[in-house]
């Protein structure tokens, strides 16, 4: 037996399961979607629904094409990172979150904003808001991920 | 090398740190490559091939090796066999903590 069969000191099983959970979460957090992608996806979303309406639809578009550079980044570093294994169900909290992050995008739609003023305050709301419910829904699944690991055997 | 438990449950394979940490890093994916593995839990090369080896003879780890853009890679998953070990041993591991509170 060599040193790395064996635990240092006398077991604890504890310890071993805070070493399970650290392996774990460190393995599910590289396999989701990096913090600086989901930051400026958000972004663009928030630029895109604080500014319908108000300027003309070649602008949105060019704004919404902005959305492909950073799908090519999200495809680009993903490549090189394990590769995940999808869980057989989606969390409850994940679906709930990501609904509130569709209806804030959908209720922006009722404030028609009449000056600029209004338009950066619309931008602000709308991206604390999706940003918010994007990090609750990544949480979730990250925990969701994690207990599918070292619960489920298929 | 004691053979792996036939049991679910506490499983002596698995019990040790390194393969214990092998397996929870790949419970949640569909596989890794050995360097991705290896940079995770910071071990040197000689010692996680020593681990998948023992793993894989025990049938809990999948071990393909493909190639990509002319150079070959090492791939590795968790066989259902292992995950449903890995899984057992971290139950017991749980019904451990919960009669030691």
């Amino acid at each position: 037996m060599t040193s790395d069969d064996s635990w240092p000191t006398e077991f604890n099983p504890a310890q071993a399961l805070a070493d399970v959970d650290g392996a774990s979460s460190s393995m599910v957090e590289s396999t989701d979607a990096p913090r600086g992608f989901m930051f400026a996806l958000v972004a663009v979303i928030a630029t895109v629904f604080a500014l319908i309406n108000v300027v003309s639809w070649p602008v949105i578009f060019g704004l919404s094409a902005l959305a492909v550079p950073l799908f090519l980044w999200y495809y680009l570093v993903m490549r090189k990172r394990p590769k995940r294994r999808h869980a057989l169900e989606r969390s409850k909290a994940y679906l709930v979150y990501f609904l509130l992050f569709s209806a804030v995008l959908h209720l922006s739609g009722y404030w028609g904003p009449g000056s600029w003023g209004e338009v950066a305050a619309k931008w602000l709301v709308v991206f604390a808001l999706a940003w918010t419910s994007i990090s609750l829904a990544r949480k979730a699944d990250l925990q969701h991920r994690l207990k599918d690991a070292s619960e489920s055997c298929v | 090398m004691k053979a792996a438990s036939s049991q679910v449950g506490f499983d002596e394979l698995i019990h040790a740190p390194v393969r214990l940490r092998i397996c929870a890093s790949l419970a949640p994916l569909q596989w890794a490559e050995f360097a991705q593995l290896r940079d995770a839990l910071e071990v040197a090369d000689s010692v996680l091939s020593k681990h998948l080896k023992q793993l894989s003879e025990a049938g809990y780890v999948e071990v393909e090796r493909f190639s990509k853009g002319g150079r070959s890679y090492v791939r590795v998953a968790l066989s259902r066999n292992g995950r449903k070990a890995y899984v057992g041993h971290v139950a017991s591991l749980r019904a451990m903590t919960d009669e030691t509170t």
